[in-house]
C-alpha cells in the first residue's frame, strides 16, 4: 500500500514543478502552458481516492476516541470493527456514485470544457478505481482485525484501534 | 422541509456516531444519508451525483496536498535546531528567556508546516532537550510549546482556513490576509503573558544575561531565512497578484525541496517518508471534506439553513449575543471533539446563522480558527497537551494542564479583542482586496 503514498507524492512534487515552470513561463516569456490547473485537479482526485485507501489501512482517517477509550475492551473492539465495516460501506457508496458519474461520461462521451479537451472517462476511471480500492481496503482491514481478534484484543487493537499519542509522535518524527 | 428540532436531532445523531468511534467522515456521510432517506427517499441520494467528482477534482483543493507536502518537506529539511538557536540569540534576554524562543520557534515553524502535532513534536524535542540543563518552571515550559504549536492554524498559509474557505465559499486570499494580524497579536500576547508571569515571580525562569557577540548573532540570522523566506514568497505571490493560492503552494514546495537539497537532507528515504505522510494526511482531509460537502448538500435540500435562521429570528438574538453563545458552544465542543471535526461538523448548522445575522464570513473564519486553537489545548481532548506530554515522556500530564492555563487566558482575551474590534481581523483583507 505504501507505494500509493510514494507514487502520489511524486505526482504532487511533479505537479509543483509543473506549476512552478508555468509561473516562470507566464512571467518571463508571457507564454502560458495550457491546462496545468486542470491536470492539478486530476492529480488530486486520483491520488486522493487511492490515498484514502492507504489512510484506511494505516488508520489515518480521523476518529474521535475520547469516549471510546473509556469503554470496556471488548466493546472497544466491537466498535473498532464496526467503524471499519462502516468505512468500507461508506466508501462503497461513494464508489457507486463514482461509477454513475463515469457511466454518464462514457455514455455521453463527455470531454472537459477546457483547451485540453480531455475525455473525462480517463481521469474518472482512475478516480473511481481509487474509490473501489478504498472500499476494499477498509473491509480488508476490518477482516484482518477480525482475524487478529482470535489472538486477543491487543492484537486486534494493533490493526483497528485509533493510533495512540505515542504512535502519532513517532509518525511525526519519521 | 425540516424544522429546528429535526435539525438538532440530526446534529446530535452525527455527534453520537462520532463519539462511538465511527470515522468522522462516515458519521457525516451517514447523517446525510439518514436525513435524505427520512425526509425524501432514496432518489435524492443520487442527485448528489457528479458533485462527488467536481468536489474532489477542484483546483482549489489541489492547494491542500501541496501545502501538506511543503510542511512535510520542511519538517525534514534539517532547519529546526539552527532556527531555535538563532531565535534564542535574539529573544533570550527578555524576561522569561528561552520561553520566548519556544513561542517564536513554534509560531514560525507551525506557520509554514501547518501541523500543530508536527510542530509540538519537533520543536518540543529540540526545546525540551535545551531545557534539561536549565532551571525553569517546567509546567510553563510545556505550556509554551503546547500553546505555541497552535499558532500555525491561524497564521497563513493554513490548511484549516483553506478547508473553511472551500466549505463556505469564502476567498482563501482574504482568509489568509485576515489571519496575519490576529496571528501576530496572539504571539505577542503569549510573550507578554510570559514576561508578566516572570516579572511577577522571577523564579519561574532563568535570567539569561549573556548572549553571543553581535557578529555571531548576525551571522546566525541566516538560519531564520528559510522559514521566513518561504512564508514571504508564498504570501507575497498571492498578494502580489501573480499567483493563486494553489500556485503559491507549488512555489513553496519547490523552495522547500531546494532548501532540503541545500542542507543535504534530501534522500529517497526522506522523500518517500514525506510523500507517504503527505498522501495519508491529504487523503484523510479530502475524505472529511467530501463527506462535509455531501452533508452540506443534503442539509441545504432539507432546509436546515432556513430553519436555523427562523430560530435565530424567533429568539431575537443579535450578532454579538450569537457570537458569545458560540464562544461557549465551541469551548464545550472543543473539550471533546478533535478540532477539524469540530469545524467541519458544525459549519452546516452554524454558517446559515452567521450569514443570516450579517456576520462577515471572513471574520467568522478567523474566530472559528481561534476557537479551534483553544480546543487544541483544552483538556480532556487537547491534542497538543498529549503530544507535549508524550515528547516529554515522564512526569504527570497535570503539569501540562497547569502550564497551559495562562495561554488559555491569552486566547480567550484574543477572542474578546476580535469581538470588540473586528477591525483587527478585517483591516488587512480590506486594505488588500
Amino acid at each position: 500500500m505504501r507505494i500509493i503514498g510514494i507514487l502520489g507524492g511524486y505526482a504532487c512534487l511533479g505537479l509543483s514543478f509543473l506549476i512552478f515552470f508555468e509561473i516562470l513561463a507566464r512571467k518571463l516569456f508571457n507564454h502560458s502552458l495550457q491546462g496545468v490547473d486542470e491536470i492539478g485537479g486530476y492529480v488530486v482526485a486520483v491520488t486522493g481516492t487511492f490515498g484514502m485507501a492507504l489512510a484506511a489501512v494505516e488508520r489515518a482517517h480521523t476518529r474521535i476516541d475520547v469516549l471510546l477509550l473509556r469503554l470496556p475492551g471488548p466493546v472497544q473492539a466491537g466498535l473498532n470493527l464496526l467503524s471499519y465495516v462502516a468505512l468500507g460501506l461508506g466508501a462503497g457508496f461513494m464508489g457507486y456514485m463514482g461509477w454513475r458519474t463515469l457511466d454518464d461520461s462514457l455514455t455521453f462521451g463527455s470531454v472537459s470544457s477546457s483547451p485540453l479537451q480531455v475525455p473525462l472517462w480517463i481521469p474518472q476511471s482512475l478516480w473511481m478505481a481509487g474509490l473501489v480500492v478504498f472500499a476494499v481496503s477498509a473491509l480488508w482491514t476490518a477482516l484482518r482485525g477480525l482475524l487478529a481478534l482470535r489472538h486477543g484484543l491487543a492484537n486486534a487493537d494493533r490493526v483497528l484501534a485509533p493510533p495512540t499519542v505515542a504512535e502519532e509522535i513517532e509518525e511525526a518524527r519519521k | 422541509m425540516i424544522d429546528l428540532t429535526g435539525a438538532l436531532i440530526g446534529f446530535v445523531i452525527m455527534l453520537g456516531l462520532m463519539f462511538i468511534g465511527l470515522h468522522v467522515g462516515i458519521a457525516m456521510l451517514a447523517t446525510g444519508i439518514l436525513g435524505a432517506l427520512v425526509y425524501f427517499g432514496p432518489p435524492v441520494l443520487l442527485s448528489f451525483g457528479t458533485n462527488l467528482w467536481s468536489v474532489m477534482n477542484d483546483f482549489l483543493l489541489t492547494t491542500i496536498p501541496l501545502f501538506v507536502l511543503l510542511g512535510e518537506l520542511l519538517l525534514r529539511a534539517g532547519i529546526t535546531r539552527n532556527m531555535y538557536e538563532s531565535l534564542t540569540d535574539w529573544l533570550s534576554r527578555l524576561p522569561g528567556g528561552l520561553l520566548h524562543t519556544n513561542i517564536g520557534a513554534c509560531a514560525m515553524f507551525s506557520a509554514v508546516s501547518g501541523s500543530s502535532v508536527a510542530t509540538a513534536a519537533t520543536i518540543g524535542t529540540v526545546a525540551l532537550d535545551e531545557f534539561k540543563r536549565r532551571a525553569y518552571h517546567e509546567p510553563l515550559v510545556l505550556g509554551t510549546i503546547a500553546a505555541g504549536a497552535t499558532l500555525g492554524i491561524l497564521i497563513p498559509p493554513s490548511v484549516n482556513l483553506i478547508i473553511y474557505g472551500a466549505l463556505t465559499n469564502t476567498s482563501i486570499g482574504q482568509l489568509f490576509a485576515a489571519g496575519i494580524l490576529p496571528g501576530i497579536l496572539l504571539t505577542l500576547l503569549f510573550m507578554a503573558i510570559i514576561a508578566a508571569a516572570v516579572l511577577w515571580r522571577p523564579s519561574l525562569a532563568e535570567q539569561v544575561t549573556e548572549v553571543p557577540p553581535r557578529a555571531e548573532r548576525l551571522r546566525r540570522l541566516r538560519y531564520l531565512l528559510p522559514p521566513l523566506g518561504i512564508f514571504v514568497v508564498v504570501m507575497g505571490a498571492i498578494y502580489g497578484g501573480w499567483a493563486t493560492p494553489t500556485e503559491a503552494a507549488a512555489l513553496g514546495v519547490v523552495l522547500a525541496f531546494g532548501l532540503a537539497a541545500a542542507n543535504r537532507a534530501l534522500s529517497f528515504a526522506m522523500l518517500h517518508a514525506a510523500f507517504i505522510a503527505t498522501i495519508k494526511t491529504s487523503a484523510m482531509l479530502l475524505f472529511i471534506i467530501t463527506a462535509a460537502f455531501f452533508l452540506n448538500f443534503i442539509v441545504g435540500l432539507l432546509g436546515v439553513p432556513q430553519a436555523m435562521s427562523r430560530a435565530v429570528t424567533d429568539l431575537g438574538l443579535n450578532a454579538t449575543e450569537m457570537i458569545l453563545i458560540l464562544v461557549l458552544f465551541y469551548l464545550v465542543m472543543g473539550c471533546f471533539l478533535e478540532t477539524l471535526s469540530m469545524m467541519v461538523g458544525t459549519i452546516p448548522v452554524v454558517m446559515p446563522v452567521i450569514l443570516h445575522l450579517g456576520i462577515d464570513p471572513v471574520w467568522f473564519g478567523i474566530f472559528l480558527v481561534i476557537m479551534m486553537e483553544l480546543a487544541l489545548i483544552t483538556p480532556p481532548v487537547g491534542m497538543n497537551l498529549y503530544v507535549v506530554q508524550g515528547v516529554r515522556g515522564r512526569g504527570e500530564l497535570a503539569d501540562v494542564y497547569r502550564g497551559i492555563l495562562p495561554f488559555v487566558a491569552a486566547m480567550l482575551t484574543m477572542v474578546g479583542l476580535i469581538i470588540l474590534w473586528p477591525q483587527i481581523v478585517m483591516v488587512i483583507p480590506e486594505a488588500l482586496f
